[in-house]
């Protein structure tokens, strides 16, 4: 499964996976968005262009994360599909992001919505390479 | 394997973790012996809050103790119901105990109207409720501000919603620092964290935020009742919310900074979210000028959605807006400047309060002045299916949690484990089958927070009155509840 949810007593606790990082970064934001709402049948419909820096992976995957939430806010609209372009070291150090998010303007998804995401928070947060790719985890204040 | 953690009795109500190692002050927690086996068996989990307990007594400036409610579960370096004083010259500010919603906190407002009055129109008045207030993911408020205007919001808190048409001048008085804290710098808040929060002033949010409408079902303490002006069946509306996107951002933004400062000042950090700096080093006092934008933020966000609820009132009832008074307003994230004694002498501490109520006994400053020979209302919200309560601060408090309480009942399942075992349609139903009408924004969130997923609050104030922290005044039992 690309993503899962674990037991966290307070908020929200996701493990996701990919081949890559850029794959495993795509399905924890998925999962994200798997909290807000029920994107099932939801076509897409509003296309955000994406950027986040961070100095380490760890960083970089929290403010990715972050910077979707407040997309969503600024946009209006509630992000249902992700795609995460390419992460690259960046010249002054550190490492950034590039993709797009997609969504659909909240009240075409009225009766889907789940709480509000408030953040993403650096508890608990993990990122491994394997044999089999990443695996990261990351908790979210809910 | 995770760390372990010694736990000692100190009383039935009372724990503590004895300081070794690099604690500078011993960790103490209030809870009964099924809260602590919960914390103990939480030990072998990656999130324990006992260990951040622990964690919370190395930093540096720390007085007395770390402190955790008995509210207690697993927060972001501070757990959730964690109180931290620390020395004005050698302690830090640390986002750990503030958190990612600045303020979160409850007001509750007395209405005019005799339980069986509101029964008779009680599905009127919950549909009313729920297309008056803005809430669930994406909602706005009716707020729409300029750059300049949130700037005024921020410097200004409730008062800037009054003047603005949201409320009356005398709710003032029955805010927390008045509505409006000193020392807020819009300018050390980012333009992000504004835009974000351009649409939503006047919006309740999600998860456990809500609006309830709930009524005297109980009363323990006839002298502080009467000070409140709470009677058996006298009817209230609660609500529940905080700083929104502002206080999302604000948090975000500084985490980043504030980890940058805590390595330029040596702290010993245990876990990303407790970095900080010290309070009155420039980073320091950045970060605590952007906490009271959001404490004001807060505030201004409550009174709007306050003076729409009483809009909601006046629609149905046909009643004076000024006849809906509030009781008090009191947050339970925040990061305050305030007077304590320590080692026999009161000196001025920066008190951190992560899911811990203020609770102020009789005779305290900044009480109102018809609350002060009583302490002021200590808000403490239930769940949706059983009860909440107004508490009140006592003197053993104040020497004991720098003047705090709990302020709910505190998870016990996980959300996961929650939309497993609930579902939101038949939580809804069940509790429509008592007389509680719930009106929720989202099916998923009401079963997240079915009352079976928390705590019995009745046995988490129980234990803060058994330990002499806070004494019960009334119980509240709900009768429409607005969930975000």
């Amino acid at each position: 499964m690309p993503y899962r949810y674990l037991d966290h007593i307070g908020d929200a606790a996701i493990e996701a996976t990919g081949d890559t990082l850029e794959e495993a970064f795509a399905e924890m934001a998925m999962g994200m968005f798997g909290l807000m709402v029920r994107a099932a049948r939801l076509v897409p419909d509003r296309t955000v262009e994406i950027s986040a820096m961070g100095q380490t992976h760890e960083d970089l995957l929290v403010s990715f994360l972050n910077e979707l939430l407040a997309q969503q806010g600024l946009q209006d609209c509630v992000f249902i599909d992700c795609a995460v372009r390419g992460i690259v070291p960046s010249r002054s150090g550190g490492y950034v992001l590039s993709g797009i998010a997609r969504g659909v303007a909240p009240e075409k998804a009225e009766g889907r919505l789940g709480p509000e995401v408030k953040a993403a928070s650096y508890a608990g947060l993990r990122i491994e390479e394997g044999e089999k790719g990443f695996v990261i985890r990351c908790v979210l204040d809910l | 394997m995770p760390e372990s953690v010694e736990v000692k009795k100190i009383s039935d109500y009372l724990w503590e973790i004895p300081q070794t190692g690099e604690m500078r002050v011993p960790g103490r927690i209030y809870g009964d012996r099924a809260i602590i086996n919960q914390l103990t068996a939480d030990l072998s989990r990656e999130w324990s809050a006992l260990r951040q307990v622990r964690n919370a007594a190395c930093l540096p400036g720390i007085q007395k103790f770390a402190l955790a409610m008995a509210d207690i579960h697993p927060g972001y370096g501070f757990p959730i119901g964690g109180v931290g004083a620390f020395d004005m010259e050698e302690g830090i500010v640390t986002f750990a105990g503030v958190g990612y919603d600045c303020n979160c906190g409850v007001r509750t407002m007395i209405l005019p109207l005799s339980r069986a009055e509101v029964e008779e129109k009680k599905a009127e008045l919950a549909d009313a409720l729920y297309r008056g207030i803005p809430a669930g993911l994406g909602s706005h408020g009716d707020f729409r501000l300029t750059m300049r205007e949130i700037d005024e919001l921020l410097r200004e808190g409730a008062r800037f919603a009054i003047s603005r048409g949201y409320g009356i001048e005398t709710d003032i008085e029955y805010i927390e620092e008045n509505g409006c804290i000193a020392g807020a710098k819009p300018e050390n808040v980012s333009d992000r964290a504004k835009e974000r929060q351009f649409r939503q002033v006047g919006s309740l949010g999600s998860g456990n935020h809500y609006l309830e409408v709930q009524y005297v079902d109980e009363i323990y303490d006839p002298e502080a009742a009467r000070a409140y002006r709470l009677e058996l069946n006298s009817v209230v509306i609660s609500i529940h919310t905080g700083s929104r996107a502002l206080g999302h951002q604000i948090g975000t933004d500084y985490l980043v900074k504030l980890k940058r400062a805590s390595e330029k000042y040596k702290l010993p950090i245990r876990e990303q979210e407790l970095v900080g700096a010290p309070i009155k080093s420039p980073e320091g006092q950045e970060y605590l000028s952007a906490v009271f934008c959001g404490i004001n933020c807060a505030f201004a966000n409550r009174q709007a959605i306050g003076h729409l609820a009483r809009k909601c009132v006046c629609q149905v009832f046909g009643t004076d807006a000024d006849s809906i008074r509030i009781l008090y307003d009191v947050g339970h994230n925040t990061a305050k400047l305030e007077r304590h004694r320590v080692g026999g002498r009161e000196k001025l501490l920066l008190v951190h309060r992560k899911g811990a109520t203020r609770a102020f006994a009789a005779g305290s400053p900044g009480i109102p002045a018809a609350y002060r020979g009583v302490g002021h209302p200590v808000l403490v919200g239930g769940t949706m299916g059983t009860y909440s309560f107004i508490l009140r601060g006592t003197e053993k408090g104040m020497e004991e949690t720098f003047g705090s309480s709990v302020h709910g009942a505190g998870r016990l399942k996980s959300r996961t484990q929650a939309l497993k075992e609930f579902r939101g349609e038949r939580i809804v139903g069940e509790l429509r089958t008592r007389g509680i009408i719930v009106r929720p924004h989202s099916m998923p969130g009401a079963a997240e927070e079915a009352p079976g997923a928390y705590k019995d609050v009745e046995e988490v104030v129980k234990v803060m009155e058994g330990a002499g922290v806070s004494t019960r005044v009334v119980r509240l039992r709900p009768m429409i509840c607005v969930k975000g």
